[in-house]
């Protein structure tokens, strides 16, 4: 990957990058940071990547980056921080029920967060998932199905709340 | 691996994709009707055929003909899928990660903040009163005091002598280990008595008056130096080095007549 193709990386997934993380973690500030921080790794080795693969590496890193983080410092709550309103791109979705859901991320495990985020906002297989996660093709599966089990279960509590 | 609430979502793909070997699809069956509470979980997948399996029961032969996974996945993915929320990396952030484009900007704006720099400085140094360049050279205010000093008659002044350290004789030995064994035989007084090895064993004295070394190669240079420095001490060292000096073969050289040891600063005669 070459300069120009780098800075066309930045403009092309940037934003999907700073999404994927603010969505794992929450908080504008931080989903800023290790966005730079994956930036940063990819410029250290953008001899040895293509420009094919550069997305899948990117999300790699990003997911990386962010468990990373997240190990650093376990004890953050990530609850506490977000506090903005967001828009979503589906006109067709209520905005409490994607609300709810994207709080409901929170009670996920990092790859499941992951997983799911990687098929919802990319679009990504799940054998492309399972590439960029590092995981096999069954325990992808397995996690996104986890996963949305308890979106659905938390978005089932807060529906009886409401 | 064994099954349990912990662990049944991993057997539960296995399952629907039927790659359970035919006991642990057994073992599966029995554990979704020993957890009916788990059976809930899997009603996303009987929406896809309804008929197919009665409320209320795990119906196998219903979910394997009707049950594909990534269709299952799928339809639970509908329920909870989720929109990507209106939010994007600010530009400046992201300008700031681009790189090459940046630098030149960056290098014209120093250059010209070089060049302001400059230009105010002369500016400053040239636009005095008269219109010329004075440098200006700073004022030193330093008061001085002459200081009467009383003369000393010659005859009184005393004459220090200047203390020399001399070489502490352990450094002298020590560079002198390093040198070879063959200056250490150059400089030892020559016509050595020979010294019968009966009498080393009679009189030996001790060991602490020799400071240890490593190799034997190193002993003889450091008993070497020490004889030069004390060569009155030649026949007591050689008697204090007893036995052990004879057995120790890398110590000496053994002249031809086989009753003689040339240790290279004495010679010892064996009895």
């Amino acid at each position: 990957m070459n300069l120009k193709e780098y800075n066309h990386c930045i403009d092309k997934h940037g934003d999907g990058i700073f999404r994927f993380l603010f969505s794992l973690c929450k908080d504008h500030q931080l989903a800023q940071d290790l966005c730079q921080d994956v930036f940063e790794k990819v410029w250290m080795r953008c001899d040895s990547i293509a420009i094919a693969t550069a997305k899948s590496y990117l999300f790699r890193s990003a997911h990386n980056c962010f468990v990373d983080h997240y190990r650093r410092n376990k004890f953050a709550s990530p609850q506490e921080i977000d506090q903005l309103p967001v828009s979503y791109e589906s006109s067709e979705s209520n905005w409490d029920t994607q609300h709810w859901l994207h709080q409901g991320l929170l009670q996920l495990s990092e790859n499941q967060k992951s997983a799911i985020l990687l098929r919802d906002y990319e679009g990504y297989s799940y054998q492309e998932i399972a590439d960029i996660l590092e995981l096999s093709l069954a325990q992808t599966k397995v996690e996104i199905f986890r996963g949305r089990k308890k979106l659905q279960s938390f978005i089932g509590k807060k529906e009886v709340l409401i | 691996m064994r099954l349990d609430r912990m662990n049944y979502e991993e057997w539960a793909l296995d399952f629907l994709e039927g790659s359970l070997s035919p006991e642990e699809h057994q073992a599966f069956v029995l554990f979704l009707e020993k957890n009916p509470d788990l059976q809930e979980e899997f009603q996303g997948f009987d929406e896809l055929n309804p008929s197919d399996a009665p409320v209320g029961v795990f119906d196998k032969t219903g979910l394997k003909r009707s049950m594909d996974v990534d269709a299952a996945l799928d339809l639970l993915e509908a329920k909870t899928r989720l929109a990507r929320p209106l939010i994007y990396l600010p530009h400046g952030i992201k300008q700031g990660l681009k790189k090459g484009s940046v630098y030149p900007w960056k290098k014209i704006i120093s250059i010209a903040a070089s060049l302001t720099l400059l230009v105010s400085l002369g500016t400053n140094l040239l636009n005095t009163p008269n219109g010329e360049f004075t440098p200006r050279t700073p004022h030193l205010d330093i008061h001085q005091e002459k200081i009467e000093l009383e003369a000393i008659p010659a005859a009184e002044a005393q004459v220090v002598k200047p203390v020399v350290k001399m070489q502490p004789k352990a450094e002298k030995s020590r560079t002198f280990a390093s040198e070879s064994r063959i200056e250490v035989q150059a400089l030892t007084p020559k016509n050595t008595p020979l010294i019968p090895s009966s009498e080393i064993a009679m009189n030996p004295i001790p060991a602490t008056q020799f400071p240890s070394q490593e190799t034997n190669r190193a002993k003889v240079v450091q008993v070497g130096n020490y004889l030069l420095n004390n060569p009155e001490q030649i026949p007591a060292v050689a008697l204090g080095l007893g036995k052990k000096l004879l057995e120790e073969r890398s110590w000496y050289k053994q002249t031809p007549n086989s009753k003689e040891f040339d240790l290279g600063f004495v010679r010892i005669k064996r009895s």
